[in-house]
């Protein structure tokens, strides 16, 4: 029996206003066992941030709720828990890493004291202790303990994310939310911080929930693939076997629009179309408008999730409803 | 953390220095600190405040016999004597001591209450900011001069009503002031970083947003002081105020005005004093804009 971390079921987040309800998150289910990292994978808009500011219901207030559904973490449903409760987990048993860390430290304090800070709020230590642990962390993500004096401005980008990562796994937490934590950085230092967080997860057995839309950082760090399109998961699954044959046409396309070094082509094969407007979802599968695979059933028949072995998939070829013309059918 | 501290106010002093007339005025302010502060060690209340009716209006410098507990003595008088023998000299520095002390208390009144405010106007928004930034606005609409009367002649002239009419009447600038800072600062990514590592709103306002908005509160508080101390001395001036004979700037020169012909100096020296401590704190005021200001820094 696995160990599972955090497990989402059939979660949706609406973002309401006066002039629509936009469907970010329709109905998503996730496992994320200990230890294990999942890459959730996606175009801007798809809900991958969504995702992770529900579960540390850090939703954009008040246009922002969870509909339905239910996140178990730890034996308890976040999507109930009060705010007393989200406090004492945040920063303690879920962290979550910023996008763009140039931001995501106040500028005015060190990084010393930003780090002793999350340490004081979840622990009963003395701030002298605490100062002591934020020097250690700096140290496990590789900055100098001298350098805790200084502040934010006196650190490069690479550096400044790491101090983020730093303060993230203070409290050693069982999960990790890292919300695109390299897109900021330039690919040398996209790749050192990778490591990082990969080494360090393995280290302390922190479960990790990495959101990209950067198939190649997640095939760095990740075990697990879901890829999400316009606030569902299309296809989950092992991350070689999903990187190695997709089932979904959607997956496939995303592979498609990357340029491979080894092959010569004369074009890329990009999706054709845009994302839908989340506020105003096409019926039947919500891919199916920009589907090359798309027969008449696409349009009025919603897919369910069909199971493949350790894989998941949306898509009515799956079911049977329609013929499957990508030729995968046996994986 | 010494060596921090001392770092960052020599980088803030190194921009502050380079406006002279801001060093002025702070020197201005200190010396009205030191005397004020020396105020019983050069001239005792009693005697400021007790008639020296032989010699009314004596000339500036001039040397005259006065009684001064209990005893007679020689005494100069520097800046001249008032319609009652006072010294003109020691009631403008025991006026300091009143003026600084409005000036500071009204200011910290209306930055401590205004800004929290103001801060909790600006982070939770919605009702309790209409709330709060509605109140704001009505103070604001009435004249600050005729508020300020309105209270006192309401609550009747004390010192401590005088403080309050016109730390309620700063109060809406600090509220507008902090609202705006505060929501410029609570869309920045640190302070959703603060809520994600589980820290409270009170703690999120508190320790992140509000040291991060100081820098024009501390330039609007500067210039605040000056309009608190010109205010009180209007105040008195129209009788509202600190009541004779305790010495205030503004009760010196409502009482010298009818002597402003034949004794201009009773009048004359208030006047200059008020004047300069205006100037002073206005001219630390432009000097702290600039040097806080983070677009001028280097």
């Amino acid at each position: 029996m696995p160990d599972i971390q955090l497990s989402i079921r059939d979660l949706r987040v609406h973002y309401v206003t006066e002039e629509e309800d936009v469907k970010a998150v329709n109905g998503i289910s996730l496992d994320i066992e200990r230890g294990q990292s999942l890459g959730l994978v996606g175009e801007t808009g798809a809900g991958k941030t969504t995702t992770a500011l529900s579960i540390l219901k850090l939703l954009p207030k008040p246009t922002g709720q969870i509909a339905s559904g239910s996140i178990m973490f730890k034996g308890k449903d976040l999507a109930l828990a009060s705010e007393e409760e989200m406090r004492k987990i945040r920063g303690n048993e879920i962290s979550m890493i910023f996008q763009d860390p140039m931001t995501s430290l106040n500028p005015i304090f060190t990084v010393g004291d930003q780090i002793a800070e999350v340490i004081a709020l979840h622990t009963t230590i003395s701030a002298q202790e605490a100062l002591k642990r934020a020097g250690d962390m700096l140290e496990l993500v590789g900055i100098p303990r001298g350098r805790s004096n200084e502040f934010p401005h006196q650190f490069s980008g690479g550096m400044k994310q790491r101090v983020v990562i730093a303060i993230a796994l203070a409290c050693n937490p069982s999960l990790l939310l890292a919300d695109e934590p390299t897109t900021a950085l330039d690919v040398t230092i996209q790749a050192q911080v990778l490591a990082m967080i990969h080494d360090l997860k393995t280290r302390m057995k922190t479960s990790l929930l990495l959101i990209s839309h950067d198939l190649g950082v997640v095939a760095q760090v990740c075990d697990t693939v879901a890829i999400m399109y316009a606030g569902k998961i299309v296809e989950h699954g092992p991350l070689a076997k999903v990187y190695e044959k997709p089932l979904h046409p959607y997956t496939e396309g995303l592979f498609g629009s990357i340029p491979v070094l080894h092959e010569k082509k004369k074009r890329l094969k990009p999706i054709q179309g845009l994302m839908p407007n989340p506020a105003d979802l096409p019926g039947g599968c919500v891919f199916h408008p920009r589907c090359p695979y798309a027969q008449g059933p696409c349009s009025t028949t919603v897919p369910r999730v069909t199971e493949k072995g350790d894989r998941k998939v949306l898509c009515l070829m799956y079911e049977g409803i329609i013929e499957n013309r990508m030729g995968v059918a046996d994986v | 953390m010494e060596q921090k501290y001392k770092g960052e106010f020599a980088e803030f002093w190194k921009r502050y220095r380079r406006n002279r007339l801001a060093v002025v005025g702070l020197a201005l302010i200190g010396l009205y600190v030191i005397l004020a502060l020396g105020a019983d060690l050069l001239y005792s209340y009693d005697f400021i405040t007790g008639n020296q009716i032989p010699n009314a209006f004596s000339g500036i410098a001039s040397f005259a016999e006065v009684e001064d507990g209990g005893t007679v003595r020689r005494h100069l008088y520097l800046l001249g004597a008032d319609n009652f023998g006072r010294d003109v000299a020691g009631r403008i520095i025991h006026g300091a001591r009143v003026s600084l002390i409005i000036g500071f208390v009204t200011v910290a009144f209306a930055v401590v209450i205004g800004g929290s405010l103001g801060a909790v106007a600006g982070y939770y928004g919605r009702r309790l900011e209409t709330v709060i930034m509605r109140g704001a606005d009505i103070l604001l609409a009435i004249p600050n001069i005729l508020f300020a009367l309105a209270i006192v002649a309401a609550l009747g002239p004390s010192f401590r009503n005088l403080l309050l009419a016109i730390g309620i009447t700063s109060l809406p600038v600090y509220v507008r002031l902090v609202r705006a800072s505060v929501m410029t600062v609570k869309d920045q990514e640190y302070v959703e970083a603060a809520r994600a590592q589980g820290a409270s709103d009170f703690r999120i306002i508190l320790i992140h947003i509000i040291p991060n908005c100081m820098a024009p509160v501390i330039v609007q508080a500067t210039l605040g002081i000056a309009q608190s101390i010109l205010s009180a001395a209007s105040l008195s001036f129209l009788g509202l105020g600190i009541q004779p004979p305790s010495p205030e700037w503004g009760n010196m020169l409502s009482e010298a005005r009818s002597y402003i012909i034949s004794a201009p100096h009773t009048l004359i020296f208030p006047g200059l004093a008020i004047m300069t401590v205006i100037l002073a704190y206005n001219l630390i005021g432009d000097g702290l804009r600039d040097a806080l200001d983070p677009k001028l820094k280097r």
